[in-house]
Protein backbone atom coordinates (compact mmCIF):
# COMPACT_ATOMS: atom_id res chain seq x y z
CA UNK A 1 0.00 0.00 0.00
CA UNK A 2 1.43 3.61 -0.84
CA UNK A 3 1.80 5.77 1.68
CA UNK A 4 -0.58 8.25 0.23
CA UNK A 5 -3.39 5.90 0.81
CA UNK A 6 -2.11 5.59 4.40
CA UNK A 7 -2.74 9.36 5.06
CA UNK A 8 -6.02 8.97 3.79
CA UNK A 9 -6.83 5.85 6.01
CA UNK A 10 -5.19 8.00 8.55
CA UNK A 11 -7.19 10.72 8.11
CA UNK A 12 -10.44 8.95 7.70
CA UNK A 13 -9.85 6.37 10.69
CA UNK A 14 -7.95 8.47 13.12
CA UNK A 15 -10.83 10.43 15.30
CA UNK A 16 -12.68 6.92 15.51
CA UNK A 17 -10.20 5.09 16.54
CA UNK A 18 -8.63 7.86 18.87
CA UNK A 19 -12.12 7.39 20.44
CA UNK A 20 -12.13 3.85 20.74
CA UNK A 21 -8.77 4.04 22.68
CA UNK A 22 -10.20 6.43 24.82
CA UNK A 23 -12.95 4.40 25.72
CA UNK A 24 -10.63 1.35 26.77
CA UNK A 25 -8.19 3.29 28.03
CA UNK A 26 -9.72 6.02 29.81
CA UNK A 27 -6.83 8.54 29.71
CA UNK A 28 -5.73 10.78 26.71
CA UNK A 29 -1.90 9.33 26.78
CA UNK A 30 -2.64 5.68 26.57
CA UNK A 31 -4.92 6.38 23.89
CA UNK A 32 -2.72 8.48 21.91
CA UNK A 33 0.21 6.21 22.35
CA UNK A 34 -2.57 2.91 21.88
CA UNK A 35 -3.87 4.91 18.13
CA UNK A 36 0.44 5.22 17.31
CA UNK A 37 0.49 1.95 17.95
CA UNK A 38 -2.43 0.50 15.59
CA UNK A 39 -1.09 2.53 12.99
CA UNK A 40 2.52 1.56 12.87
CA UNK A 41 1.91 -2.02 13.34
CA UNK A 42 -0.82 -1.58 10.48
CA UNK A 43 1.40 0.35 8.28
CA UNK A 44 3.98 -2.34 9.00
CA UNK A 45 2.40 -5.02 8.85
CA UNK A 46 -1.00 -5.00 7.08
CA UNK A 47 -1.25 -6.53 3.41
CA UNK A 48 -4.02 -5.41 1.26
CA UNK A 49 -7.12 -7.62 0.79
CA UNK A 50 -8.85 -7.86 3.97
CA UNK A 51 -10.63 -5.47 5.55
CA UNK A 52 -8.67 -2.22 6.92
CA UNK A 53 -11.67 -1.12 9.09
CA UNK A 54 -11.92 -4.82 11.08
CA UNK A 55 -7.41 -5.16 10.99
CA UNK A 56 -7.25 -1.72 12.54
CA UNK A 57 -9.87 -2.25 15.35
CA UNK A 58 -8.24 -6.04 15.53
CA UNK A 59 -5.12 -4.35 16.02
CA UNK A 60 -5.93 -1.82 18.68
CA UNK A 61 -7.56 -3.85 21.11
CA UNK A 62 -4.43 -6.45 21.10
CA UNK A 63 -1.95 -3.36 21.33
CA UNK A 64 -4.54 -2.28 24.45
CA UNK A 65 -4.52 -5.92 25.86
CA UNK A 66 -1.21 -6.07 25.72
CA UNK A 67 -0.68 -2.78 27.26
CA UNK A 68 -2.39 -3.77 30.35
CA UNK A 69 -0.80 -6.99 30.39
CA UNK A 70 2.90 -5.07 30.89
CA UNK A 71 1.06 -3.36 33.41
CA UNK A 72 -0.07 -6.63 35.31
CA UNK A 73 -3.59 -4.96 35.84
CA UNK A 74 -5.38 -7.82 34.15
CA UNK A 75 -8.03 -8.75 36.44
CA UNK A 76 -10.66 -11.52 34.51
CA UNK A 77 -14.37 -11.61 35.56
CA UNK A 78 -16.92 -14.19 34.06
CA UNK A 79 -16.14 -13.92 29.57
CA UNK A 80 -15.35 -10.20 30.06
CA UNK A 81 -11.70 -8.44 30.52
CA UNK A 82 -12.10 -5.77 32.43
CA UNK A 83 -8.76 -3.66 33.01
CA UNK A 84 -8.44 -1.21 35.65
CA UNK A 85 -6.47 2.06 34.35
CA UNK A 86 -5.25 3.65 37.56
CA UNK A 87 -5.00 7.36 35.29
CA UNK A 88 -8.73 6.98 35.05
CA UNK A 89 -9.07 7.63 38.13
CA UNK A 90 -7.05 11.22 37.66
CA UNK A 91 -8.64 13.72 36.05
CA UNK A 92 -11.77 13.41 33.92
CA UNK A 93 -11.32 11.23 30.88
CA UNK A 94 -11.81 13.93 27.76
CA UNK A 95 -12.70 16.93 29.39
CA UNK A 96 -10.08 19.29 27.68
CA UNK A 97 -10.44 17.07 24.83
CA UNK A 98 -14.42 17.42 24.21
CA UNK A 99 -15.17 21.27 24.99
CA UNK A 100 -18.58 20.82 24.67
CA UNK A 101 -20.39 20.15 27.56
CA UNK A 102 -23.43 18.26 26.44
CA UNK A 103 -21.39 16.01 23.88
CA UNK A 104 -19.17 15.42 27.08
CA UNK A 105 -21.73 14.19 28.96
CA UNK A 106 -22.69 12.04 26.08
CA UNK A 107 -19.26 10.12 26.35
CA UNK A 108 -19.32 9.80 29.99
CA UNK A 109 -22.85 8.06 29.52
CA UNK A 110 -21.12 5.57 26.46
CA UNK A 111 -18.06 5.37 28.88
CA UNK A 112 -20.47 3.94 31.61
CA UNK A 113 -21.86 1.24 29.03
CA UNK A 114 -20.59 -2.35 29.51
CA UNK A 115 -17.61 -3.22 27.19
CA UNK A 116 -18.76 -5.03 24.61
CA UNK A 117 -21.85 -3.28 24.36
CA UNK A 118 -19.58 0.53 23.96
CA UNK A 119 -16.97 -1.67 21.49
CA UNK A 120 -20.11 -3.22 19.01
CA UNK A 121 -21.63 0.58 19.52
CA UNK A 122 -18.47 2.50 18.57
CA UNK A 123 -17.36 -0.16 15.56
CA UNK A 124 -21.13 0.40 14.14
CA UNK A 125 -21.49 3.88 14.47
CA UNK A 126 -17.79 5.37 14.20
CA UNK A 127 -16.42 2.25 11.87
CA UNK A 128 -19.38 1.89 9.99
CA UNK A 129 -18.71 -2.54 10.39
CA UNK A 130 -20.97 -4.23 8.94
CA UNK A 131 -22.85 -6.69 11.78
CA UNK A 132 -20.98 -9.49 9.75
CA UNK A 133 -17.88 -8.34 10.59
CA UNK A 134 -18.81 -7.08 14.15
CA UNK A 135 -20.09 -10.90 14.98
CA UNK A 136 -16.77 -11.97 13.55
CA UNK A 137 -14.62 -9.86 15.57
CA UNK A 138 -16.60 -10.56 18.75
CA UNK A 139 -17.42 -14.65 18.13
CA UNK A 140 -21.26 -13.97 18.32
CA UNK A 141 -24.28 -13.85 15.80
CA UNK A 142 -25.44 -11.28 14.12
CA UNK A 143 -28.69 -11.48 15.56
CA UNK A 144 -26.99 -10.41 19.10
CA UNK A 145 -24.85 -7.50 17.33
CA UNK A 146 -28.08 -5.51 16.35
CA UNK A 147 -29.82 -7.07 19.87
CA UNK A 148 -26.61 -5.14 22.07
CA UNK A 149 -26.23 -2.57 19.58
CA UNK A 150 -30.13 -1.79 20.22
CA UNK A 151 -29.80 -1.70 23.64
CA UNK A 152 -26.89 0.22 23.93
CA UNK A 153 -28.65 2.83 22.36
CA UNK A 154 -31.86 2.37 23.97
CA UNK A 155 -29.51 2.58 27.10
CA UNK A 156 -28.02 5.75 26.27
CA UNK A 157 -30.95 7.38 25.72
CA UNK A 158 -32.08 6.48 29.10
CA UNK A 159 -29.35 7.57 30.60
CA UNK A 160 -28.55 10.63 28.84
CA UNK A 161 -32.00 11.73 29.18
CA UNK A 162 -31.83 11.37 33.06
CA UNK A 163 -28.36 13.07 33.21
CA UNK A 164 -30.49 15.93 31.13
CA UNK A 165 -32.91 16.12 33.77
CA UNK A 166 -30.52 17.00 36.48
CA UNK A 167 -28.88 19.49 34.69
CA UNK B 1 -31.00 19.23 20.91
CA UNK B 2 -34.43 18.91 22.58
CA UNK B 3 -34.55 16.63 26.03
CA UNK B 4 -38.33 15.80 24.50
CA UNK B 5 -37.48 14.79 21.15
CA UNK B 6 -34.47 12.02 21.65
CA UNK B 7 -34.66 9.33 19.15
CA UNK B 8 -32.52 6.80 17.97
CA UNK B 9 -31.77 9.17 15.12
CA UNK B 10 -31.21 12.23 16.79
CA UNK B 11 -28.95 10.37 19.25
CA UNK B 12 -26.57 8.66 15.73
CA UNK B 13 -26.47 13.07 14.71
CA UNK B 14 -25.04 13.56 18.16
CA UNK B 15 -22.54 10.45 18.22
CA UNK B 16 -21.67 11.93 15.03
CA UNK B 17 -21.26 14.90 16.03
CA UNK B 18 -19.20 14.09 19.26
CA UNK B 19 -16.47 12.52 17.08
CA UNK B 20 -16.03 16.24 15.77
CA UNK B 21 -15.22 17.75 18.39
CA UNK B 22 -12.30 15.62 19.12
CA UNK B 23 -9.08 18.15 17.54
CA UNK B 24 -7.73 16.69 14.51
CA UNK B 25 -4.14 14.62 15.51
CA UNK B 26 -0.52 15.67 14.11
CA UNK B 27 0.61 14.97 10.35
CA UNK B 28 0.87 10.93 9.98
CA UNK B 29 4.13 11.19 8.50
CA UNK B 30 5.56 13.16 11.39
CA UNK B 31 3.63 10.75 14.16
CA UNK B 32 5.10 7.96 12.09
CA UNK B 33 9.03 9.41 11.96
CA UNK B 34 8.28 10.26 15.82
CA UNK B 35 7.09 6.64 16.02
CA UNK B 36 10.02 5.19 14.76
CA UNK B 37 12.59 7.56 16.07
CA UNK B 38 11.26 6.80 19.60
CA UNK B 39 11.10 2.74 19.11
CA UNK B 40 15.25 2.67 17.71
CA UNK B 41 15.96 4.84 21.01
CA UNK B 42 13.63 2.37 22.78
CA UNK B 43 15.63 -0.73 21.21
CA UNK B 44 18.87 1.14 21.35
CA UNK B 45 18.68 1.42 25.28
CA UNK B 46 17.17 -2.67 25.69
CA UNK B 47 20.33 -3.62 23.79
CA UNK B 48 22.57 -1.99 25.44
CA UNK B 49 21.07 -2.90 28.63
CA UNK B 50 20.85 -6.70 27.50
CA UNK B 51 24.48 -6.81 26.26
CA UNK B 52 25.53 -5.24 29.96
CA UNK B 53 23.43 -7.82 31.54
CA UNK B 54 24.74 -10.65 29.52
CA UNK B 55 27.90 -9.08 29.63
CA UNK B 56 27.84 -9.05 33.37
CA UNK B 57 26.29 -12.53 33.88
CA UNK B 58 28.95 -13.95 31.61
CA UNK B 59 31.52 -12.18 34.26
CA UNK B 60 29.74 -13.24 36.98
CA UNK B 61 29.84 -17.03 35.92
CA UNK B 62 32.41 -17.52 33.78
CA UNK B 63 35.45 -15.76 35.29
CA UNK B 64 34.78 -17.76 38.46
CA UNK B 65 34.90 -21.20 36.85
CA UNK B 66 37.90 -20.05 34.48
CA UNK B 67 39.35 -18.77 37.77
CA UNK B 68 39.02 -22.03 39.28
CA UNK B 69 40.23 -24.54 36.01
CA UNK B 70 43.42 -22.54 35.38
CA UNK B 71 46.47 -21.40 37.33
CA UNK B 72 45.03 -19.15 40.20
CA UNK B 73 48.36 -16.84 41.33
CA UNK B 74 45.71 -14.44 43.25
CA UNK B 75 44.23 -18.01 45.38
CA UNK B 76 47.68 -19.27 45.91
CA UNK B 77 49.31 -15.97 47.45
CA UNK B 78 46.01 -16.25 49.74
CA UNK B 79 47.75 -19.38 51.20
CA UNK B 80 49.60 -18.63 54.21
CA UNK B 81 53.06 -19.58 53.03
CA UNK B 82 52.14 -17.97 49.46
CA UNK B 83 52.46 -20.34 47.00
CA UNK B 84 53.13 -18.82 44.08
CA UNK B 85 55.95 -16.73 45.45
CA UNK B 86 57.13 -19.84 46.90
CA UNK B 87 57.32 -21.72 44.07
CA UNK B 88 58.03 -19.43 41.04
CA UNK B 89 61.50 -18.55 43.63
CA UNK B 90 62.11 -22.26 43.73
CA UNK B 91 61.84 -22.66 40.31
CA UNK B 92 64.20 -19.69 39.38
CA UNK B 93 66.87 -20.90 41.84
CA UNK B 94 66.61 -24.40 40.82
CA UNK B 95 66.92 -23.85 36.82
CA UNK B 96 68.82 -20.64 36.68
CA UNK B 97 71.78 -18.70 38.13
CA UNK B 98 71.91 -15.10 39.59
CA UNK B 99 68.04 -15.29 39.90
CA UNK B 100 66.61 -14.28 42.73
CA UNK B 101 62.81 -14.12 42.78
CA UNK B 102 61.91 -11.66 45.92
CA UNK B 103 58.58 -10.55 45.80
CA UNK B 104 55.59 -10.99 43.45
CA UNK B 105 52.39 -8.66 43.05
CA UNK B 106 49.57 -10.18 41.53
CA UNK B 107 46.57 -8.34 40.39
CA UNK B 108 43.25 -10.33 38.93
CA UNK B 109 42.21 -9.36 35.77
CA UNK B 110 39.09 -12.01 35.29
CA UNK B 111 38.72 -14.60 33.00
CA UNK B 112 41.92 -16.71 34.79
CA UNK B 113 43.89 -13.05 33.40
CA UNK B 114 46.46 -11.91 36.00
CA UNK B 115 48.85 -9.40 35.91
CA UNK B 116 52.07 -10.63 37.80
CA UNK B 117 54.63 -8.43 38.67
CA UNK B 118 58.32 -9.46 39.42
CA UNK B 119 60.64 -8.30 42.14
CA UNK B 120 64.04 -9.57 40.80
CA UNK B 121 67.27 -9.52 42.80
CA UNK B 122 69.72 -10.10 39.76
CA UNK B 123 72.94 -11.37 41.33
CA UNK B 124 75.13 -10.03 38.47
CA UNK B 125 74.06 -6.50 39.02
CA UNK B 126 74.00 -4.13 42.08
CA UNK B 127 72.55 -5.42 45.19
CA UNK B 128 69.01 -3.96 44.47
CA UNK B 129 65.11 -5.23 45.03
CA UNK B 130 62.00 -4.04 46.61
CA UNK B 131 60.38 -2.86 43.25
CA UNK B 132 58.93 -4.74 40.51
CA UNK B 133 61.30 -4.65 37.76
CA UNK B 134 59.83 -7.49 35.29
CA UNK B 135 56.02 -8.31 34.36
CA UNK B 136 54.43 -11.11 32.72
CA UNK B 137 50.75 -12.10 32.23
CA UNK B 138 48.91 -15.22 33.09
CA UNK B 139 46.53 -15.88 30.98
CA UNK B 140 44.48 -19.19 31.41
CA UNK B 141 47.25 -21.05 32.85
CA UNK B 142 50.32 -19.35 30.30
CA UNK B 143 53.05 -17.07 30.93
CA UNK B 144 52.27 -14.35 28.05
CA UNK B 145 54.15 -10.82 27.51
CA UNK B 146 56.87 -10.61 28.94
CA UNK B 147 58.45 -7.49 30.28
CA UNK B 148 62.48 -7.62 31.03
CA UNK B 149 64.06 -4.80 29.76
CA UNK B 150 66.93 -5.95 31.74
CA UNK B 151 66.98 -9.68 30.33
CA UNK B 152 67.46 -11.06 33.70
CA UNK B 153 65.15 -13.89 32.89
CA UNK B 154 66.65 -14.74 29.64
CA UNK B 155 68.21 -18.20 29.36
CA UNK B 156 71.82 -18.80 27.88
CA UNK B 157 73.47 -21.70 27.51
CA UNK B 158 76.15 -22.51 29.88
CA UNK B 159 78.71 -25.09 30.98
CA UNK B 160 78.48 -27.45 27.56
CA UNK B 161 80.94 -26.01 24.97
CA UNK B 162 84.45 -27.25 25.09
CA UNK B 163 87.39 -25.26 25.59
CA UNK B 164 91.34 -25.64 24.51
CA UNK B 165 93.62 -24.69 27.46
CA UNK B 166 94.70 -21.83 24.13
CA UNK B 167 91.34 -20.80 24.90
CA UNK B 168 91.55 -20.07 28.42
CA UNK B 169 94.81 -18.35 28.60
CA UNK B 170 93.42 -16.13 25.94
CA UNK B 171 90.42 -15.47 28.04
CA UNK B 172 92.96 -14.68 30.89
CA UNK B 173 94.75 -12.21 29.15
CA UNK B 174 92.01 -10.45 28.11
CA UNK B 175 90.97 -10.37 31.77
CA UNK B 176 94.07 -8.69 33.23
CA UNK B 177 93.58 -6.05 31.03
CA UNK B 178 90.18 -5.32 33.27
CA UNK B 179 90.02 -2.71 35.45
CA UNK B 180 91.53 -4.22 39.09
CA UNK B 181 88.27 -3.76 41.07
CA UNK B 182 86.49 -5.24 38.04
CA UNK B 183 83.53 -7.75 39.24
CA UNK B 184 83.62 -11.10 36.72
CA UNK B 185 80.87 -13.55 36.79
CA UNK B 186 81.24 -16.81 35.27
CA UNK B 187 80.35 -20.14 34.48
CA UNK B 188 82.48 -23.14 34.34
CA UNK B 189 82.48 -26.45 34.06
CA UNK B 190 85.61 -28.65 35.40
CA UNK B 191 86.62 -32.15 33.99
CA UNK B 192 86.09 -33.40 37.14
CA UNK B 193 83.36 -33.56 39.24
CA UNK B 194 84.03 -31.63 42.86
CA UNK B 195 82.80 -31.53 46.23
CA UNK B 196 80.80 -28.65 47.25
CA UNK B 197 82.38 -28.32 51.16
CA UNK B 198 85.64 -28.08 48.87
CA UNK B 199 84.44 -25.51 46.77
CA UNK B 200 82.94 -23.00 48.72
CA UNK B 201 86.74 -23.04 50.57
CA UNK B 202 88.21 -21.59 47.37
CA UNK B 203 88.66 -17.56 47.28
CA UNK B 204 85.46 -17.00 44.34
CA UNK B 205 82.66 -16.15 45.52
CA UNK B 206 80.39 -19.87 44.95
CA UNK B 207 77.25 -18.29 43.52
CA UNK B 208 75.14 -20.96 42.20
CA UNK B 209 75.95 -25.24 41.48
CA UNK B 210 74.28 -27.54 39.66
CA UNK B 211 73.92 -30.29 41.69
CA UNK B 212 75.48 -33.64 40.39
CA UNK B 213 73.15 -36.22 39.79
CA UNK B 214 75.32 -38.88 38.65
CA UNK B 215 72.31 -41.15 37.66
CA UNK B 216 70.73 -38.05 35.75
CA UNK B 217 74.28 -38.02 33.57
CA UNK B 218 73.57 -41.53 32.69
CA UNK B 219 70.27 -41.31 31.02
CA UNK B 220 71.08 -42.04 27.16
CA UNK B 221 69.02 -38.96 26.68
CA UNK B 222 70.33 -35.42 27.63
CA UNK B 223 68.43 -34.92 31.30
CA UNK B 224 68.47 -31.10 32.70
CA UNK B 225 70.01 -31.47 35.77
CA UNK B 226 68.71 -28.61 38.85
CA UNK B 227 70.60 -26.52 40.54
CA UNK B 228 70.78 -24.27 43.98
CA UNK B 229 71.76 -21.21 44.55
CA UNK B 230 74.70 -20.64 46.87
CA UNK B 231 73.79 -17.54 48.10
CA UNK B 232 70.74 -15.24 48.58
CA UNK B 233 69.86 -11.64 48.88
CA UNK B 234 66.44 -11.50 50.01
CA UNK B 235 66.40 -13.49 53.84
CA UNK B 236 62.66 -14.74 53.42
CA UNK B 237 63.35 -17.64 55.66
CA UNK B 238 66.34 -19.06 57.69
CA UNK B 239 67.54 -21.08 55.50
CA UNK B 240 68.13 -18.39 52.47
CA UNK B 241 71.56 -17.36 54.88
CA UNK B 242 73.04 -19.58 52.69
CA UNK B 243 76.44 -19.04 53.38
CA UNK B 244 75.89 -20.28 57.34
CA UNK B 245 74.30 -23.73 56.37
CA UNK B 246 76.47 -27.32 56.34
CA UNK B 247 76.88 -28.76 53.28
CA UNK B 248 74.30 -31.35 54.63
CA UNK B 249 71.54 -27.89 55.35
CA UNK B 250 72.01 -27.15 51.86
CA UNK B 251 71.32 -30.46 50.48
CA UNK B 252 67.94 -30.18 52.33
CA UNK B 253 67.48 -27.00 50.81
CA UNK B 254 68.08 -28.66 47.92
CA UNK B 255 65.20 -30.92 48.36
CA UNK B 256 62.56 -29.03 49.84
CA UNK B 257 62.89 -26.62 46.15
CA UNK B 258 61.95 -29.55 44.70
CA UNK B 259 59.11 -31.20 46.97
CA UNK B 260 57.93 -27.65 46.55
CA UNK B 261 58.27 -27.65 42.55
CA UNK B 262 56.35 -31.40 42.62
CA UNK B 263 53.60 -29.71 45.26
CA UNK B 264 52.57 -26.31 42.74
CA UNK B 265 53.97 -28.11 39.17
CA UNK B 266 50.82 -25.93 37.45
CA UNK B 267 53.21 -22.87 38.68
CA UNK B 268 56.58 -23.52 36.78
CA UNK B 269 55.42 -26.06 34.01
CA UNK B 270 53.92 -23.62 31.49
CA UNK B 271 57.74 -22.29 31.57
CA UNK B 272 59.46 -25.62 30.81
CA UNK B 273 63.08 -26.17 31.98
CA UNK B 274 65.96 -24.35 29.90
CA UNK B 275 68.97 -26.53 30.25
CA UNK B 276 72.45 -26.11 28.94
CA UNK B 277 71.33 -25.27 25.68
CA UNK B 278 68.46 -27.29 25.64
CA UNK B 279 65.02 -26.47 26.17
CA UNK B 280 62.85 -28.90 27.86
CA UNK B 281 59.00 -28.48 27.58
CA UNK B 282 56.87 -29.67 30.64
CA UNK B 283 54.29 -31.20 31.07
CA UNK B 284 54.11 -32.16 34.53
CA UNK B 285 55.97 -33.14 37.82
CA UNK B 286 57.05 -36.63 36.86
CA UNK B 287 60.49 -35.28 35.78
CA UNK B 288 61.24 -33.44 38.94
CA UNK B 289 59.86 -36.37 41.11
CA UNK B 290 62.47 -38.14 39.33
CA UNK B 291 65.25 -36.42 39.82
CA UNK B 292 64.13 -35.72 43.56
CA UNK B 293 64.09 -39.44 44.14
CA UNK B 294 67.23 -39.26 43.11
CA UNK B 295 68.66 -36.61 44.81
CA UNK B 296 67.38 -38.19 48.05
CA UNK B 297 69.99 -40.94 47.60
CA UNK B 298 72.95 -38.81 46.99
CA UNK B 299 75.92 -39.75 49.65
CA UNK B 300 77.83 -36.72 48.42
CA UNK B 301 76.60 -32.81 47.55
CA UNK B 302 78.77 -32.45 44.21
CA UNK B 303 78.85 -30.30 40.97
CA UNK B 304 80.33 -30.28 37.52
CA UNK B 305 79.26 -27.01 36.59
CA UNK B 306 79.00 -23.90 38.61
CA UNK B 307 78.78 -19.87 38.70
CA UNK B 308 81.79 -18.10 40.20
CA UNK B 309 82.24 -14.38 40.81
CA UNK B 310 85.15 -12.32 42.12
CA UNK B 311 87.49 -9.77 41.45
CA UNK B 312 89.73 -9.67 38.20
CA UNK B 313 93.14 -11.51 40.42
CA UNK B 314 91.29 -13.43 42.05
CA UNK B 315 89.43 -14.77 39.12
CA UNK B 316 92.38 -15.04 36.91
CA UNK B 317 93.99 -17.44 40.14
CA UNK B 318 91.45 -19.87 39.78
CA UNK B 319 91.14 -19.85 36.77
CA UNK B 320 94.71 -20.86 36.42
CA UNK B 321 95.01 -23.68 38.42
CA UNK B 322 91.30 -24.91 37.69
CA UNK B 323 90.56 -28.41 35.58
CA UNK B 324 88.09 -26.20 32.91
CA UNK B 325 86.47 -28.04 30.15
CA UNK B 326 84.54 -25.17 29.55
CA UNK B 327 83.87 -21.57 30.40
CA UNK B 328 81.53 -18.60 29.66
CA UNK B 329 81.62 -15.11 30.90
CA UNK B 330 78.47 -14.36 32.32
CA UNK B 331 79.19 -10.38 32.56
CA UNK B 332 81.82 -8.17 33.86
CA UNK B 333 81.12 -5.21 36.15
CA UNK B 334 83.91 -2.39 36.03
CA UNK B 335 83.77 -2.50 39.94
CA UNK B 336 81.00 -3.08 42.77
CA UNK B 337 80.24 0.51 42.52
CA UNK B 338 79.05 0.38 39.30
CA UNK B 339 75.84 2.09 38.88
CA UNK B 340 75.26 2.62 42.33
Amino acid sequence: MEQNEWKQIYEAYQKPLFLYALSLAKNVQDAEDLLQETFIKAFLAYKSGGSIKYWLVTVLKNEFVSMMRKRKREIITEDECIFQNEASKEEPVCERLIKEEERHQLFMVIQELPLKMREILIESVYFHMDDKTIAKLHGITRENVRKIRSRAKEKLIERYERLKEGM
Amino acid sequence: MDKNYMTEETLDKELENLINDLPEKDDFEQNIDRYIKKKIRKITVRTVLAVLVILSILFLMISPVMNASFLNPVKLEEKSDRAFLKTLRSYYETTMPYVELCDVEVKQKGFAGYDIGLVVSYHKDVLRWGTVNAQVDVNQGKYENWQDPNMMMVHGPRFDSSESEEYVKELMKELEELPKSAEVYLSIRENTVRNVEELRKEAVELEWIEVYQPNLKNEEAPFPMCGLSMKMNAALCDTDRREKLSVKQLKEVYLSNLEILMEYPEVWTPLGINWRNYFFPVEDASYIEYIYKDAKKLKTFQTEGYCISGKRDEIIAYLQKADIASVKVDGVRSSQWENQ
